[in-house]
């Protein structure tokens, strides 16, 4: 056989198995349009996967189904109506929001927030954290078929919900922060026994753990599946715990914001950068939720829970504080008048969509639910 | 915090602090040229937003360095944003991308295409008008403030 010729990449070709690869059809490319309706995704995103054979080799995403163009309610309401509407951001993570925003109006008014209300801040927000992984954890139970996990991981995650119920009034829309303060106190007895029954939750969240994190059936379509570098996961602007599992050690409550200057604690950190990596950076993150309620609650003053605010807002402020999906940024800027000039959210999951792109590169189809639900979708957050 | 500064020479941290965060108005001119050092110098993009005003729009790009402000880094606040701001005028707006240097920009780009009508040039995916879809018209027009009373 001594004829060669050129292959595509530009290499000699020779030998007996070359004439049989230059015959072998070139594979054949199709797009599957994946949402904005599948049973996986409880919210409307739109994925064009790009396949060859089983494999994707690109996506291309579509958001915007349900845009609420709610920013453009500044026109309209004045900066504390504003709270009642950051507060519906979202039906999972309400409660950061409201305060995340609260952050930015009380730094553009130089309004110092009595000790106690921080405190509560703080706790509510490790509550809403808890029981959003819970959520999230039940979701990806059931997207890889294991029914009897989901429903004890909502079995959890509701006792969480009924704690937050007693202590405001809310038990996913909490409606209790505000500019200034928090609308709502919690008596030291009543927070002591909501430490006790976290604490005694601690134990079923690690049976929960043990199963998600060593059973094999789990495993098996967690292990390795949609890595993402340390490198990429910086490259992509991640956050939260799609970026911790890569090995990115930052969590935005490491700036100290509310009391977390007061608690002790450090960001959870995987390095595999799969999907496992990815589920065991939240359920790590449950029991350090467990710990920094406990030692706020040890550490809370008493005293007022809000002060009177006076005067509108003037400036610009980049208020971020750590969502249970990662770094949550609200913009606000004033004029000195009621009504803010611009409100802007940046949420997690917008900033990690880029990188979903990425990880669905490169996998097969039938793990495209599974690698969609690890980035912990928020579709209604992002269409704000 | 692993590293509170409450074990710091026993001074407590203090509480709710807020950031350092410096705005640095450029041209559109040396846009591409800032971002590309920012880049350079491992800043994150964290945000980009636009904002109406009364005679003319502003674009500003967000970056954070492990929480360090890049014109006083030795403030008081231990942490902080550095924004880049540019100023459009209000009809025929166009800017350059900023995706050839932050990949992920263009999620921000198609935004301020689609509610302010920027065209935004080079975009590393360009949805055409469709990021978005709303019952109410885009481009948003912002006249005067319908304040409700």
């Amino acid at each position: 056989m001594g004829t060669s010729r050129p292959d595509p990449t530009g290499a000699a070709v020779t030998g007996g198995h070359a004439p049989d690869a230059a015959l072998r059809p070139a594979p054949t490319r199709t797009v599957i349009p994946f949402g904005p309706q599948h049973p996986v995704l409880p919210e409307p995103i739109h994925l064009d996967l790009v396949l060859e054979d089983e494999k994707v080799v690109e996506a291309i995403p579509k958001i915007g189904y349900v845009h609420r163009g709610f920013e453009k309610l500044v026109e309209k309401m004045d900066f504390n109506e504003l709270v009642y509407v950051s507060d519906r951001i979202c039906g999972i993570c309400a409660f950061i929001h409201s305060m995340a925003y609260c952050q930015g109006v009380e730094a553009l008014m130089s309004v110092e927030v009595p000790p106690r209300a921080v405190f509560l801040r703080t706790i509510w927000s490790e509550l809403a954290r808890l029981q959003s992984h819970l959520l999230w954890l039940g979701l990806m139970a059931d997207a890889f078929g294991f029914e009897s996990l989901f429903m004890q991981s909502f079995r959890i995650r509701e006792k969480i919900v009924d704690m937050l119920e007693e202590m405001t009034g809310g038990r996913i829309i909490l409606g209790v922060c505000r500019v200034g303060g928090v609308r709502r106190d919690v008596a030291d007895d009543a927070l002591a026994d909501i430490v006790r029954r976290v604490k005694d939750l601690g134990g079923e969240m690690r049976r929960l753990a043990e199963v998600f994190l060593h059973d094999d059936s789990v495993r098996h379509r967690l292990d390795g599946i949609g890595v993402l570098s340390r490198e990429q996961a910086a490259e992509l602007g991640c956050v939260g715990p799609m970026m911790r599992a890569s090995g990115i050690s930052r969590d935005t409550r490491t700036l100290g914001y509310a009391a977390y200057g007061y608690v002790d604690f450090a960001p959870v950190v995987e390095t595999s950068g799969d999907s496992y990596a990815r589920c065991s950076v939240r359920i790590r993150e449950l029991f350090q939720s467990i710990d920094i309620i406990a030692q706020a609650a040890s550490k809370i003053p008493g005293g007022e829970v809000g002060v009177k605010v006076s005067g509108y807002p003037d400036g610009e402020y980049h208020s971020r504080c750590e969502q249970p999906r990662g770094e949550v940024i609200h913009y606000v800027k004033g004029d000195g008048t009621r009504y803010l000039q611009r409100y802007r959210v940046r949420t997690p999951t917008f900033a990690n969509v880029p990188a979903l792109v990425k990880i669905l590169q490169g996998c097969e189809l039938a793990d495209v639910p599974v690698l969609v639900l690890t980035i912990d979708p928020c579709i209604s957050c992002t269409e704000r | 915090m692993s590293d509170s500064a409450a074990t710091e020479g026993g001074i407590p941290p203090a509480l709710n602090p807020r950031e350092r965060q410096a705005v640095e108005e450029i041209p559109v001119s040396t846009l591409l040229e800032r971002v590309q050092k920012m880049r350079s110098e491992g800043w994150r993009l964290v945000h980009a937003a636009c904002t109406r005003l009364v005679a003319d729009q502003e674009v500003s790009y967000c970056f954070d360095r492990d929480g360090q402000s890049l014109v006083s880094p030795d403030a008081a606040s231990l942490h902080g944003m550095h924004t880049l701001r540019v100023r459009l005028p209000m009809n025929d707006p166009e800017l350059p991308s900023i995706s050839p240097f932050y990949w992920p920009a263009f999620l921000y780009e198609n935004e301020m295409h689609d509610l302010f009508g920027i065209t935004v040039k080079g975009m590393a995916l360009d949805f055409h008008g469709h990021l978005y879809t709303t019952m109410v018209p885009t481009p948003y027009v912002t006249k005067e403030p319908d304040h409700g009373d």
